[in-house]
């Protein structure tokens, strides 16, 4: 019998090369019967085997999706995290310097990110396989960048401070006289993109006059989110709006009495912008990167940690329960118009504030 | 050989000497500081792609804003109300150690030194914790009490506050090791004419520690003046703004002002140099000295009744400085929500658990950081150590030319504002074609040179107590100057070395402003991770690394304490 065994072993070994043989050689990636990228694209990736993100998105909310595309494709991802100016000076620089080793690059400020493709950091154009899925205010027209991670900001609410009552259903709900004296908190405009395209909304969406109505409430306005969503916790103010669902939801799961309202006029998101590296040492890692991050499935990665995925077929967010609105209701700032506004309303939005 | 050749040669080795410690001086300290006055004079950023740029004087008045107005009023508010907190209470504490009976003294030394341990970033922290104006814990307490009463930390007053707190050991060092050093017998004489309490106090022993008391002074109004995390974490919220802030704002907000940011700080480097300098001028020519070499006996005065009273406000600091911070963080570390409903809630032991702590423990973030705290800290603690006592040595012990230069270069950091030499190096080292940029060289390069003022002047103060005589000895004995530092200097001046690289050891971990520009995601050092942690809003963890972080300092502290003494 040993050697009818030792037989059979050799047999089902050449069995198992023949087929390795038969196979192709260059194969797609697919998941879940969706095309993620093409042969030539996965293949030359697999064979790059690395990737260096220069990204903005907070490291803990970067982890799950960084940890799910590694295990998709393969690859070993390197992620450098700094704030979108940092990122933006750090890029620059090392540009300038001939230093830039990053394959993609990502930034919280669409302005940026154009200031990018002007100076040719960002200059690979590249149509992802979801492209026609992606609306089109969240990419370039030559797939430059994409608005591959979109943040929202909604209403949040301490319940400990507010009868349920009186909870706000609206934007406009927040100019009511109850509220006014530092009982709201708001993030500044210079808190960053996700500030600037929530005040550009309330202004251009709910009402021209907001911004001086709301400036009215004397709200508490915070250099940073993070503090508000901080804030809004401990119960330091009842109401507070802006990118927070997300520490929220957090939150509410901790057994703090919070609740998140999505106003019934609307929620704006703001748009990372990313793209690959002129410079890029890893291109295809790159483009694959790019590919996996607006497909459906990155998409439901993305939209699982809290924030709208580019990809229009993929899931909406949901965290701890929190049931997002659609993304079709959901309003973006168009780049031209994020680039046209942005110093004068800043400057505006100062004086009706205060220096801030 | 013949006499004048060896001359020459001793002349061309002191040349060669001047020149290397010039040449690490000018890349450690001087490019960083000309590459800001650089930026503030042009309109473009350094190494951005712009171009070269041209010069202007533009940036200096553009920066004059309102905000930059209200920025300076809020900075010199905080410095002056903190340094007075600081100097009653470390002035007060080191007086109860060094002169009286208080019940107690082991808690007074131990409690006028600890808060120097303490991260000014895991201090604010905790006291914003502590004393929100709604939140705050114990506003909590004072609400459940019924007391209508509660306490603001988040204000002007709270950062002057926080930030005396945390400052007062530098006076406490200063001052405790001044009246050990004043000799009984004037306090003695003075009594002996009818003198009281009062008076000897006023007359005799104050004039006798007034460098001593300006010179904390001038340390901590200069310290609390470019603090970066306290203002940040307590003012940040509430839209205080100070210059080291703003300076920081400025480079971090979009649109980003780096060449206005520069001009401010070019502003603010010169005005912290004023005020070294005319504290120099106002202790210059006079004659401290009190010592001589009979042995000091140390009066103790008999405080009578207010023994109590006076133990009664070593343990309120101690408790408002260690004790309330340690609980806060606990507290906070152990529990997952933020909100506290009432004072029950903080013994309700079912909200408990030990998750978060472990989470932080065992986290990558923090795990790399710490590895890379320890890295940076012990790199610049032996680079720098080695390097301060060469400096140290050829300052006062050779005839270099230029070497009072070389004392100036390394005690200029002290003018320099954390915030400002980070900025300074970033431009220094971003167009270098060596592998330091975006590495923790780079780190280590700047805690270097951050910390330059501070390990020099602890390793000048034993190399100056060593007499000539020991040297001039052995070279007379036919010792080479090589022979000389090895077998005479070296021995002597041992501890002051281990001591300052101590030093710069712990302040090293401690840092957080010298690495704001400076980091990358690889080259996180703990501060950092903790900054980062406080920007997402992540609390407990917040909590949670700041616990673990001061249970590191505190062993440090209680590793080196031997090599702990009065600095600066």
């Amino acid at each position: 019998m040993p050697r009818l065994n030792s037989l059979l072993g050799a047999l089902a070994g050449t069995f198992a090369i023949a087929l390795l043989l038969c196979l192709p050689a260059r194969a797609e990636l697919v998941i879940d019967g969706e095309t993620i990228t093409d042969a030539a694209t996965f293949d030359a990736a697999k064979k790059e085997g690395r990737l260096l993100l220069y990204g903005t998105y907070p490291g803990d909310a970067m982890s799950p999706i960084i940890a799910a595309f590694q295990s998709d494709t393969g690859l070993k991802v390197d992620f450098v995290r700094l704030p979108t100016q940092n990122m933006f000076q750090r890029v620059v620089s090392e540009f300038a310097a001939k230093k830039l080793e990053a394959d993609y690059i990502d930034l919280a400020d669409l302005t940026l990110v154009q200031q990018l493709i002007d100076r040719g950091i960002l200059n690979v154009p590249h149509k992802v396989p979801a492209f026609d899925r992606i609306p089109a205010e969240i990419k370039n027209p030559e797939g430059r960048w994409y608005g591959i991670i979109r943040p929202v900001s909604v209403i949040g609410v301490n319940k400990s401070r507010v009868a349920d009552a009186d909870l706000p259903k609206s934007w406009n709900d927040l100019l009511g006289s109850q509220w006014k004296g530092g009982l709201i908190g708001a993030p500044s405009v210079d808190a960053g993109g996700s500030a600037f395209t929530m005040y550009a909304f309330l202004r251009t969406k709910i009402d021209p006059g907001f911004w001086k109505k709301f400036a009215a409430q004397a709200p508490h306005i915070y250099p940073a989110i993070s503090p508000v969503a901080t804030d809004l916790a401990r119960g330091e103010v009842a109401i507070g709006i802006g990118a927070l669902g997300e520490q929220t939801a957090l939150q509410i799961k901790a057994g703090a009495p919070l609740t998140v309202i999505f106003p019934t006029e609307g929620i704006m998101s703001f748009a990372l912008g990313g793209g690959i590296s002129t410079t890029a040492k890893n291109p295809n890692a790159a483009a694959l990167f790019l590919d996996w991050m607006t497909s459906r499935r990155g998409g439901n990665v993305i939209a699982a940690g809290g924030a709208y995925p580019a990809n229009a077929t993929a899931n909406r967010p949901n965290v701890g329960g929190l049931e997002f609105p659609p993304a079709d209701q959901v309003w973006n700032m168009r780049i031209e118009d994020w680039i046209e506004t942005r110093d004068a309303a800043m400057t505006e939005w100062r004086q009706i504030f205060g220096g801030h | 050989m013949h006499s004048s050749d060896q001359t020459d040669l001793a002349s061309a080795a002191r040349a060669f000497t001047a020149l290397i410690l010039f040449a690490i001086l000018t890349v450690l300290v001087v490019i960083p500081l000309v590459m800001v006055g650089y930026t503030a004079l042009i309109d473009v950023v350094p190494f951005s792609g712009e171009g070269p740029g041209h010069w202007t004087l533009d940036n200096f008045s553009t920066v004059l804003s309102p905000e930059v107005g209200s920025a300076t009023v809020n900075t010199l508010a905080v410095s002056f109300v903190g340094t007075t907190v600081a100097m009653i209470l470390g002035c007060g504490m080191a007086w109860l150690g060094a002169r009286t009976n208080v019940p107690g003294k082991g808690l007074v030394h131990l409690s006028g030194l600890m808060p120097l341990f303490v991260s000014l970033l895991v201090a604010a922290v905790t006291w914003s914790l502590l004393g929100a104006g709604f939140s705050g814990y114990l506003n909590i307490i004072l609400r459940s009490l019924g007391i209508p009463f509660h306490i603001e930390i988040r204000s002007l007053l709270g950062i002057a506050v926080v930030e005396g707190l945390y400052n007062a050991p530098y006076a406490y060092l200063f001052i405790y090791g001044a009246l050990m050093l004043v000799h009984p017998d004037l306090e003695e004489a003075a009594a002996a004419h009818g003198g009281s309490l009062a008076q000897t106090l006023r007359m005799i022993s104050f004039p006798l520690v007034r460098p001593a008391l300006m010179g904390s002074a001038l340390l901590i109004f200069v310290s609390i003046a470019e603090d970066f995390p306290v203002p940040q974490i307590l003012g940040g919220p509430v839209g205080i703004e100070t210059l080291s802030m703003r300076i920081y704002n400025m480079m971090t907000r979009i649109p980003a002002h780096p060449n206005q940011s520069s001009a401010l700080s070019v502003m603010l480097t010169f005005a912290v140099w004023l005020l070294v300098y005319a504290q120099r001028r106002l202790l210059a020519g006079h004659d401290h000295r009190t010592v001589t070499g009979k042995g000091l006996q140390q009066r103790i005065i008999d405080l009578g009744a207010w023994r109590w009273p006076a133990a009664v406000f070593v343990w309120i600091y101690a408790l408002a400085a260690v004790g309330l911070p340690m609980w806060a963080l606990l507290e906070s570390a152990l529990r997952s929500s933020l909100f506290i409903p009432n004072a029950s809630a903080f013994f309700d032991f079912s909200q408990f658990s030990l998750h978060n702590l472990t989470a932080a423990a065992q986290s990558p973030a923090v795990q790399e950081g710490l590895e890379n705290s320890l890295i940076a800290a012990t790199s610049t603690a032996l680079l720098g150590g080695a390097l301060f006592f060469v400096i140290a040595y050829v300052v006062n012990r050779s005839r270099v030319p230029g070497r009072q230069w070389l004392e100036y270069i390394a005690m200029a950091p002290l003018a320099l504002p954390a915030i400002v030499l980070a900025l300074g190096v970033l431009w220094t080292w971003v167009g270098v074609p060596l592998p330091v940029y975006g590495t923790m060289a780079i780190l280590i390069i700047a805690f270097m040179a951050r910390f330059m003022p501070q390990g020099y002047q602890t390793i000048a103060g034993s190399v100056v107590q060593i007499h000539d005589d020991l040297e001039n000895a052995a070279f007379l004995a036919g010792a080479s100057r090589w022979q000389t530092l090895r077998w005479i200097i070296l021995p002597l001046v041992r501890g002051g070395v281990i001591a300052s690289a101590f030093l710069v050891f712990v302040l090293s971990i401690r840092e957080v402003a010298a690495s704001l520009f400076l980091y990358t995601t690889h080259t996180r050092v703990l501060s950092i991770v903790l900054l980062e942690s406080y920007d997402s809003g992540l609390w407990s963890n917040v909590a949670s690394i700041s616990l673990l972080y001061t249970l590191l300092l505190i062993a440090i502290t209680v590793a080196g304490r031997r090599w702990m003494r009065p600095v600066i």
